[in-house]
C-alpha cells in the first residue's frame, strides 16, 4: 500500500491540476481568424525594388514565411515583415500560405530561433503604410500587402508565375472592415 | 539627439524644423498644455510611434487649417507623430526653452529665405519639432497618448475622406523640396550636436522617411540591420519546468524536483554573424554512466550551449563554440527545453551525458550545414568536427571537453537530411559519427555511431522514429560490442490536450567498454500534455521500463513546462 501512496499522489495532483486549468483558462491559444468572403482584394507579396527576385512559388513562400530560407540569391539576409495579430491580411497568409494558426505560428519561429535554424524572428508593423516603409528601407525585406495599398516604392512580386493582378492569384484578402 | 525628418502634404511649401533639448523642458508642463491643445485644436493624421512619442511636429496654421491628405499612398510620406496645434503652444515652448531661444534665429532665417523662394501666402508659418526623451517615465505621458490617439483615429478617418487628389507634377517638386528641407534640418541638427557634447541617442535608423520617386538610390538610403551601440543586443528568454516523480524502484521516494532553469540568450551580432547559448541552472547530482557524481539537493550552473554562428548564405553556416551534435533528429530539434518538447523529458537514447545518457550529446568544435541545391527534395548536410567526449580522465569527470581535449584526435560527424516539400513535416536523414576514445590503461577505443530517423512533424500531429547503433571497437580485440537502440513517438493534438505514446528501446552489452551500466531498458511511455496557455504546459506521464536482470520500473510523473 504505501508504495501505491506516491503514484496516487501524483495522479491525484495531475487531475486536479489538470481540472483547475481547464476551468480557468479559458483556451486563447490561437485560431485562424477565418477571412470573411465578400469582395476580395488580392493580397500583393511584396519586396524592395533592388531585389532581383520577379517570381516565388508557393513553396518557396512558405519556407520563407517559416524562416527556413535565410539569404537571397543575392546573398541578403531575408527579413519578413508580418502584420500585427488580427489583420485579415495577417490571417490570409498564416491560412495559405504558412498553414498554421497564430500558436503555431507563434512557436514554430520561437522554436525555429531555440534550434538556431531561425536566424531572425519577424518584424511586426501595425499597418500596410508601415509595412511599406520597411519593405522600401530595408533591401532584405518582404512582405504583403493590398493590392490598394501597393505603390511604386516597392515590388510585388509574382506568386507562381502569376502576378496580384492576374486571374487566378492566389491569394486574396477580403476587404477592410468600415469602422 | 533624435534625428528628426519631416514629411508633410503638398500645399507645404516650407518647412521649418527645429529640434529643442528636452533635458531643457519641464516634461509635464509641457504635456499638460498639448494635450489641451491637441485636443482642441488638432486637425491632421498623426500616428505614435512604437514606444514613446519622440517627435511631435507643430505648426502655427491655427484651428481653421487642415492638411489636405495626397490620397491614399500619401500615408508613405508621413514618417514621426505629425500634429496641427495652435501658435499658443509655439509660444509658450519658446518662453520655457531655452534651446528653442538659441535655434530661433536660423528659424527665422530659413523661414525667410523660403518665403522669398515661394512668394505667396504661406499656410503653414513655422514648423517646429519637440523631442521627447526616453526619460520621461511611460506612465506619465501614457494619459496623453490615450487622448492623441483617439482624436487622431476620428480625424484621420475625416481627413481621408475629404482628401482632394493631389498633382503629381506638383508632388514631385514638393518632395525635392522636401529632400531639400531635410538636408538643412542635417546641418542644423549637426551644428547643434558640435556645440553640445553629450547627445541623447539617435533615432532609429529604419524609420527614415523613403524619397518616393528616386528608385536608384534606394540601397544606398537602406538601412539594414546596421549595429547601433545605443541599442541593447541580447534578447532573452527562460524555459524551466517543476516534476513532481515517483517509480517503485528501491530508495527512490516521491518528489518535488526543480527542472533545468535554461536562460536562451541570443544576439544579432551582424547581419551575418549571430550568438546563441543556453545558460542552465539545475539542481540535482549529475550521473554519468551510471556513476552519481554531486549532491542531491545543490545546483549547478551549466554553459550548455554557446555558439557563434556565421551564415553566409542558405548554402553556408559556420557556428562554433559547443552545440548540440547532428546525430539523430531529436539532439538539434530539442534542447534544454521540457517545454518544446511533447513528453516530460528525452527519450533514453537522447539523455544529456551528465543524467546517463550514452551519446556525446554536445561537441565543442565547428559545424558547418546548409541546404544542398536539390530542388524539391530539399536536402540538408551538416558536417562537424569537434573534440569529441572524454575518455581518458575518469568518466566520472566533466563528459564534455569545454576547453581541453585529452587527446589530439578529433571527433567526426556528418548529417544528410532531406525536407522534401512533397509532404509538409517530413524529415529524413542519417548520420554518422566518429571517434577515438583512449581511456586510461586499457587500449584504444573506435567509436562510430550511425543514426537514421524519419519524422512527420505538423503543429498537431508527430511521429518521430530514429533508430542507433553504437559500436566501440578496441584496437588489438576483435571483438566490437554493439549497443543498438531505437525509439518511436506518436501524438496527436485535441485542442489543448496532446495524448502521446512513445516505446524505447536500448540494449547495451554487459561487457560494454564504455558504459556497462546500461544493459538492456525498454518499454512503453504514455502520457497526455495539456496546454494551459500559449507558455504554460501540464504533461502527465506513465513509463514502463523493463530491465534486464533487475526487476521493471514504473514510474509516473507530473511536470509543470513553461516558458516565460
Amino acid at each position: 500500500m504505501p508504495r501505491l501512496a506516491g503514484p496516487l499522489f501524483i495522479l491525484a495532483s495531475a487531475v486536479f491540476t489538470i481540472a483547475a486549468l481547464s476551468l480557468a483558462f479559458v483556451p486563447a491559444l490561437g485560431r485562424l481568424p477565418e477571412p470573411q468572403i465578400t469582395t476580395e482584394q488580392n493580397l500583393a507579396i511584396v519586396v524592395s525594388l533592388s531585389n532581383p527576385v520577379e517570381n516565388l512559388s508557393m513553396a518557396e513562400l512558405r519556407r520563407i514565411f517559416l524562416g527556413e530560407r535565410s539569404h537571397w540569391p543575392n546573398g541578403r539576409r531575408i527579413t519578413l515583415v508580418m502584420m500585427e495579430p488580427g489583420q485579415p491580411e495577417r490571417a490570409v497568409v498564416l491560412r495559405d500560405i504558412c498553414q498554421m494558426n497564430e500558436t503555431d505560428f507563434n512557436n514554430h519561429f520561437l522554436h525555429g530561433v531555440f534550434t538556431g535554424e531561425v536566424l531572425v524572428s519577424p518584424k511586426t508593423l501595425a499597418t500596410p503604410v508601415g509595412v511599406r516603409k520597411f519593405v522600401f528601407n530595408v533591401p532584405g525585406a518582404i512582405g504583403y500587402l493590398r493590392v490598394s495599398d501597393l505603390d511604386s516604392s516597392v515590388k510585388a512580386v509574382r506568386v507562381d508565375e502569376r502576378g496580384p493582378e492576374d486571374k487566378g492569384y492566389k491569394l486574396h484578402v477580403p476587404p477592410r472592415s468600415s469602422k | 539627439m533624435l534625428a528628426a525628418r519631416m514629411i508633410d502634404k503638398p500645399i507645404l511649401r516650407t518647412a521649418i524644423m527645429l529640434v529643442i533639448d528636452s533635458r531643457c523642458l519641464s516634461p509635464e508642463c509641457v504635456l499638460f498644455d498639448l494635450a489641451s491643445t491637441i485636443s482642441r485644436f488638432c486637425s491632421v493624421v498623426m500616428r505614435i510611434d512604437s514606444c514613446l512619442p519622440r517627435l511631435l511636429l507643430f505648426d502655427a496654421a491655427g484651428p481653421g487649417s487642415h492638411h489636405p491628405a495626397v490620397g491614399k499612398r500619401n500615408g508613405v510620406l508621413y514618417h514621426h507623430d505629425i500634429h496641427t496645434v495652435s501658435g499658443r503652444a509655439l509660444s509658450y515652448l519658446s518662453s520655457i526653452n531655452s534651446s528653442y531661444q538659441r535655434l530661433l534665429p536660423a528659424a527665422n532665417a530659413l523661414l525667410k529665405e523660403e518665403r522669398m523662394k515661394f512668394p505667396g501666402p504661406l499656410p503653414i508659418g513655422a514648423m517646429f519639432a519637440l523631442k521627447l526623451t526616453g526619460r520621461m517615465m511611460v506612465w506619465r505621458i501614457f494619459p496623453l497618448l490615450l487622448v492623441i490617439l483617439v482624436n487622431a483615429t476620428i480625424l484621420r478617418a475625416q481627413q481621408l475622406v475629404d482628401a482632394p487628389a493631389a498633382d503629381k507634377q506638383t508632388l514631385q517638386l514638393l518632395l525635392q523640396r522636401i529632400d531639400q528641407l531635410e538636408a538643412r534640418v542635417k546641418q542644423l541638427e549637426g551644428a547643434k550636436q558640435q556645440a553640445a557634447p553629450v547627445s541623447p541617442p539617435s533615432a532609429p535608423a529604419q524609420s527614415s522617411a523613403p524619397p518616393v520617386g528616386e528608385a536608384e538610390p534606394q540601397a544606398d538610403n537602406a538601412v539594414p540591420e546596421r549595429m547601433d551601440s545605443s541599442k541593447t543586443l541580447l534578447r532573452m528568454r527562460g524555459f524551466g519546468d517543476i516534476t513532481l516523480h515517483g517509480d517503485n524502484q528501491r530508495h527512490d521516494t516521491t518528489s518535488f524536483s526543480l527542472g533545468q532553469l535554461n536562460l536562451f540568450i541570443t544576439s544579432d551580432i551582424s547581419e551575418k554573424f549571430k550568438f546563441l547559448s543556453e545558460i542552465v541552472f539545475e539542481g540535482g547530482p549529475d550521473n554519468i554512466f551510471g556513476e552519481t557524481r554531486g549532491e542531491n539537493n545543490t545546483f549547478g550552473v551549466d554553459v550548455e550551449r554557446m555558439v557563434v554562428q556565421y551564415s553566409h548564405s542558405d548554402f553556408f553556416r559556420l557556428a562554433v563554440g559547443r552545440y548540440h551534435t547532428a546525430i539523430g533528429y531529436y539532439n538539434t530539434a530539442y534542447h534544454h527545453s521540457t517545454w518544446f518538447q511533447t513528453t516530460t523529458g528525452r527519450p533514453f537514447l537522447f539523455q544529456f551525458e551528465d543524467r546517463g545518457g550514452i551519446l556525446p550529446v554536445h561537441t565543442v568544435g565547428a559545424s558547418a550545414s546548409g541546404l544542398i541545391p536539390s530542388g524539391h527534395l530539399g536536402l540538408h548536410y551538416v558536417a562537424e568536427v569537434g573534440n569529441g567526449r572524454a575518455s581518458r580522465s575518469p568518466m566520472t569527470d566533466e563528459p564534455v571537453q569545454n576547453v581541453v581535449d585529452d587527446q589530439n584526435h578529433k571527433a567526426f560527424n556528418l548529417a544528410l537530411f532531406a525536407r522534401p516539400d512533397a509532404v509538409r513535416g517530413l524529415q529524413v536523414g542519417f548520420s554518422a559519427y566518429r571517434d577515438l576514445l583512449a581511456p586510461a590503461n586499457v587500449p584504444r577505443i573506435g567509436e562510430t555511431i550511425f543514426a537514421a530517423h524519419a519524422v512527420l512533424v505538423r503543429p498537431k500531429f508527430e511521429w518521430l522514429n530514429e533508430i542507433l547503433l553504437v559500436r566501440h571497437a578496441p584496437n588489438g580485440i576483435p571483438r566490437v560490442f554493439n549497443t543498438p537502440g531505437f525509439y518511436t513517438q506518436l501524438s496527436k493534438q485535441f485542442g489543448s490536450y496532446r495524448p502521446y505514446f512513445r516505446y524505447q528501446y536500448v540494449n547495451a552489452s554487459s561487457t560494454e567498454p564504455i558504459f556497462p551500466d546500461v544493459g538492456l531498458r525498454q518499454g512503453p511511455s504514455f502520457g497526455l500534455r495539456y496546454d494551459a496557455s500559449e507558455t504554460v504546459a501540464v504533461k502527465l506521464q506513465y513509463d514502463y521500463t523493463a530491465l534486464r536482470g533487475q526487476p521493471a520500473v514504473n514510474a509516473l510523473a507530473l511536470q509543470v513546462g513553461f516558458t516565460f
